[in-house]
């Protein structure tokens, strides 16, 4: 099955940094709480079927 | 039964419990058709106490605020599950979760939520709920009647009528900081985008999509998949992602896709549906009993239990578990066929517990595979484009 051994497109360069001045709203608005999650040391993450409580809304 | 996670001479796991799930109750006023907890191969609910009494859950806040003392924890999560949580009075809810805050050391921060149905939720219980810090998280499966025709009561009327009053009193604007998001299980029988654009109207902070529960020895509706469409739960999926992700702003966030691209680029994720990182929930019954999610008992009779309780055990105790420790065991609770694919570092695994196989127990792929792959390898393509000048 050829999908299966397909490795993934090259994303290692793509970082938070690189991706700061995206022309792209839904990825920017997502990246900016990644971003903010980084800054927390992944504080907050809950694993099992919730939100995350520490994003402002 | 479980993946060996570690090998003679290893210490048990290192990550505590971060997420506490209390069963304040164990029966449900709906009976969904799909339902995990009452229509599957677990009957373990039928022996359980109606309503966690007081003195349970005075010993659970003690064992959580012992927990969180032990290991330091700056912040857990206390999910108020059941069953339906708002069978039982938001008073006593909230009488709980302040219990609960008052036993966890200083700088400690409670994250209360309950995950509803909706259907009691009125204004007095939702202003209660909040006046005590409570977020809710309300079950959906769609914005329309119709994407909800499974989710009826023990009479077979459907929950619908009164879960759209439950979203819309949410969306009220003096509501909305209260409103964490929706979850909504995937019927392939109803249009992916349509679902999404009725939950969007709805105006939810967050969306997540469900796979519904399912393995090998008991498929998930529509699997195992005919060759030509091998991956129907996938292409659902990348349908709603394309709507989400091409939209003019982001509308609301969508945790799966989220957790996605967050493991794509290497980040920290938090989701039981995807990647290697450890599974740091435990569930408190309303007996006292200590047990892993819920989800396990889609798997076989007692696949859930640890024979452990808050009257007479620490939550140390259950991180020695072998199925707990199976399940921050990461790559060494998965099988070659997966250490050997491309996506591992995202998939990971998916689900615990649509891995399982009887006679095989959760040492294998996801019943989902196909569906992960597809649906992966779909999000990286985006991202690598988007992140192409």
């Amino acid at each position: 099955m050829n999908d299966g051994r397909e490795p993934l497109p090259d994303l290692l360069g793509l970082s938070l940094a690189e991706l700061r001045d995206l022309n792209h709203p839904v990825l920017s608005q997502v990246l900016d709480e990644l971003r903010e999650r980084v800054v927390r040391q992944g504080e907050g993450l809950w694993g099992f079927t919730q939100f995350d409580n520490n994003v402002d809304l | 039964m479980h993946a060996t996670a570690q090998t003679a001479g290893e210490g048990p796991p290192t990550a505590p419990f971060q997420q506490f799930i209390v069963k304040v109750n164990s029966r449900c006023n709906l009976a969904c058709r799909y339902c995990y907890m009452y229509f599957a191969a677990d009957t373990g609910w039928r022996r359980q106490p109606v309503t966690a009494a007081p003195g349970m859950l005075h010993r659970t806040a003690r064992r959580i605020g012992e927990h969180a003392t032990v290991h330091r924890l700056r912040a857990l999560s206390l999910v108020l599950h059941g069953g339906e949580p708002l069978l039982t009075d938001p008073a006593d809810l909230g009488a709980f979760v302040r219990e609960v805050r008052r036993q966890v050391p200083a700088g400690c921060t409670v994250h209360a939520a309950v995950q509803t149905n909706g259907v009691l939720l009125t204004e007095d219980r939702l202003t209660a709920l909040a006046a005590h810090g409570i977020r809710i998280g309300l079950s959906l499966d769609g914005g329309n009647a119709h994407h909800n025709r499974q989710r009826v009561d023990h009479a077979g009327r459907p929950a619908w009528p009164a879960a759209r009053r439950a979203a819309r009193l949410l969306a009220q604007r003096r509501h909305r900081d209260a409103w964490s998001g929706v979850l909504c299980v995937i019927d392939l029988d109803t249009d992916p985008v349509e679902v999404y654009d009725s939950l969007v109207r709805l105006g939810p902070p967050a969306v997540d999509f469900l796979l519904p529960h399912g393995n090998w020895t008991r498929p998930p509706a529509g699997l195992p998949a005919p060759a030509a469409a091998p991956a129907p739960y996938g292409d659902w999926l990348c349908a709603v992602f394309d709507r989400w992700w091409q939209a003019e702003r982001r509308t609301v966030r969508v945790r799966l896709f989220q957790e996605c691209i967050a493991l794509l680029l290497g980040l920290p994720a938090a989701t039981e549906a995807l990647g290697l990182q450890p599974f740091t929930a435990v569930v408190i019954e309303t007996d006292g009993s200590i047990e892993q999610v819920d989800s396990l008992k889609t798997a076989y009779e007692g696949a859930a239990a640890t024979g452990l309780d808050v009257h007479r055990h620490a939550f140390d105790e259950a991180l020695a578990h072998p199925g707990v420790a199976a399940r921050q065991a990461g790559r060494a609770a998965l099988p070659v066929t997966c250490l050997r694919c491309p996506v591992v570092d995202v998939c990971g695994g998916g689900h615990y517990a649509h891995r399982y196989r009887e006679g095989h127990g959760f040492c294998n792929p996801s019943v989902y595979c196909a569906d992960l792959r597809r649906l992966i390898r779909h999000i990286a393509a985006a991202l690598r484009e988007a992140g192409t000048p």
